[in-house]
């Protein structure tokens, strides 16, 4: 019995792995969580059809992470804006909110790896030894002109929080999401200090 | 910090349109599809033509697109594609297939009367490829002399560019005016009032040529009279009606003219079993013109009804349309086989002026021309926007304001 477990233990913990390597990956660098993930491809569908067009997307991103009975403990936004260049058939992307960049004449994939790397997150004041949920929702706007342009500065935000409270339609193509968890900020920075990063 | 990160936010926004890398490249030529290059009007195509030559901009494209649409009552959309000239664009305005722009659930008419009271119109409605069905409920005092409450169920699809069928259901109950009863009870020659009435319209529009359309069909109504004991009684007629809309524009975007004119014909026969025979004529025209904030509306319509028809076949004279500042009840309680009338109105901005004069009578009987003047004061400067007016009957004697409120969409 303890032979089979011995024998067993190792396939279950690369299968582990392997699932987690297809959910959203997070890194600790310092004092800022970031994140890759290689599933999330939002260059596609309608969004694309619109780029090729000749129209500007925005696609807006939430992170939450979030404890074991799933209170939220902090929460970022951003906003990326991608366009398709006609002529050297190649995207464009501008971050919008935190500090504007930009990036030009990329492939789709790459535009994709650039947003998730410039999705930042302060990881100061997140419990280190507490199991945490990460979940990256990703949202296209729909071209229509955004509905959080506000004058009342009180609730713009509220107003961002509120677009992502809606429930997400099931299938719809132009929303993304991506888990993971549970997972500790110390086993984060432990894995760092192994890869000498 | 909540303060920047907004500030941040609220100027990402308003720059979205800024970042697309195609507005590096100049436009190179603008086009249109076949819908919008027929209907769209010169001085709104002379504004698009000024994208050429210039760097292209995603927010005037989009927003020029809207204003197409809203011009010729169909959904337009943008793109661009690569010009024939390196490093340009062309700019490609497209129209929906579906023929009609409508929100999917909409108020079609509300308008209050303050001694006929409110009249409104709810329907919602969707398209299914061709097709588009709409299910309304209206409670109506303006039209008829009876308010009519009750469901509509519009059915139309397109067959091709130029030729649309409809099917028009309606089932309403009647209230009736006291006075509409009393003055019944002294003409037994004149069909009496009806509880129920369905009705059943196909039809086939044909759009003859840019803003003309010829439509044929039959209307069949079933409705159940009351008197001398309640039965169902038929109305069934053949309809045609030929309407003209035209719009010129100037050079200058702020004087325009608008025709809307038509003529309807009824005629109920025997050959369709109907209970009533008789033919309705009626022609009606509309001149709009605008100069700027000067605002002017002249309009005539005149009917006539030979034969027995049922009421709710006869001219009504006495609403917020016509005759304003009249009731209809006092002006022919049991309305009437002749009717004339004309309006003009003028507007500046939002205040606006009108003048009806009018007749509605029977043949062979005195006729008695009316007149009423009034105010409105329009929410905004564009037509058909929100109004409240005040309306008051010229006659001898005391001077009795009509309040009214309301819109047509």
């Amino acid at each position: 019995m303890a032979i089979a477990i011995r024998c067993i233990l190792p396939v279950c913990v690369l299968l582990c792995l392997t699932l987690r390597a297809e959910k959203l990956q997070v890194h600790l660098k310092g004092e800022t969580l970031s994140l890759a993930g290689s599933q999330l491809h939002f260059i596609s569908g309608r969004p694309l059809e619109q780029m090729r067009n000749g129209s500007a997307v925005a696609f807006d991103f939430q992170l939450v992470i979030s404890d074991e009975t799933r209170s939220v403990l902090r929460r970022n936004f951003e906003r990326f804006v991608v366009s398709y260049d006609l002529w050297e058939e190649k995207f464009s992307v501008t971050r919008m909110r935190s500090g504007r960049s930009s990036a030009s004449r990329l492939t789709a994939a790459l535009v994709e790896a650039w947003c998730l790397d410039s999705f930042v997150l302060p990881a100061a004041g997140i419990p280190e030894d507490k199991p945490i949920f990460l979940r990256l929702e990703v949202r296209a706007q729909e071209g229509r002109r955004p509905t959080i342009i506000e004058d009342d500065q009180s609730w713009s935000i509220a107003a961002l929080i509120e677009l992502f409270s809606r429930a997400a339609k099931p299938h719809d193509p132009q929303q993304w999401r991506l888990d993971t968890g549970p997972l500790r900020l110390r086993d984060l920075g432990k894995a760092n200090n192994r890869n000498g990063s | 910090m909540k303060l920047l990160a907004l500030l941040s936010l609220s100027l990402s926004i308003l720059s979205f349109s800024q970042d697309n890398v195609n507005s590096k490249y100049l436009v190179e030529s603008v086009q249109f599809d076949k819908r919008i290059d027929k209907r769209l009007s010169r001085s709104l195509r002379q504004e698009v033509e000024q994208l050429v030559g210039n760097h292209f901009d995603a927010k005037a494209v989009g927003e020029l697109a809207a204003r197409i649409g809203k011009e010729i009552h169909n959904k337009v959309t943008s793109r661009i594609e690569k010009g024939e000239k390196a490093d340009h664009v062309r700019v490609i305005f497209g129209s929906d297939r579906r023929s009609r722009l409508q929100a999917d659930a909409s108020l079609n008419k509300l308008q209050y009367h303050s001694q006929l009271g409110t009249s409104f119109g709810l329907e919602a409605a969707s398209d299914f490829g061709r097709n588009r069905i709409g299910v309304g409920f209206r409670s109506d005092a303006e039209n008829n002399l009876e308010r009519q409450i009750g469901w509509t169920l519009r059915v139309a699809r397109d067959l091709g560019e130029r030729v649309r069928l409809k099917m028009d259901f309606d089932a309403l109950r009647q209230k009736w005016n006291t006075a509409t009863q009393l003055a019944l009870a002294s003409r037994p020659d004149i069909p009496g009032i009806y509880r129920e009435r369905y009705s059943v319209e196909p039809a086939i529009q044909f759009i003859v040529s840019n803003g003309v359309t010829f439509t044929t069909g039959v209307s069949i109504q079933h409705f159940e009279t009351q008197f001398p004991a309640a039965r169902f009684e038929a109305s069934n007629a053949w309809t045609n009606t030929l309407r003209v809309r035209r719009r010129w524009d100037s050079d200058i975007s702020s004087t325009g003219q608008e025709l809307d004119a038509g003529y309807n014909l009824r005629a109920a026969t025997r050959a369709l079993d109907s209970d009533f025979a008789y033919v309705r004529h009626l022609a009606w025209a509309t001149y709009r013109a605008h100069v700027g904030d000067e605002h002017f509306v002249i309009s005539v319509y005149g009917g006539q009804l030979n034969g027995s028809a049922p009421l709710f076949e006869r001219f009504t004279m006495g609403n917020s349309t016509t005759l304003r500042g009249w009731n209809r009840f006092d002006v022919a309680p049991l309305g009437g086989d002749r009717a004339a009338h004309s309006s003009v109105q003028y507007r500046h901005k939002h205040v606006g002026v009108f003048y009806d004069a009018g007749a509605v009578w029977e043949r062979k009987r005195a006729t008695v021309v009316r007149h009423s003047a009034g105010i409105l004061l329009a929410k905004s400067r564009r037509q058909g926007s929100p109004y409240f007016g005040v309306a008051f009957p010229i006659r001898d004697g005391g001077v009795t304001p009509v309040w009214l409120l309301g819109t047509n969409f």
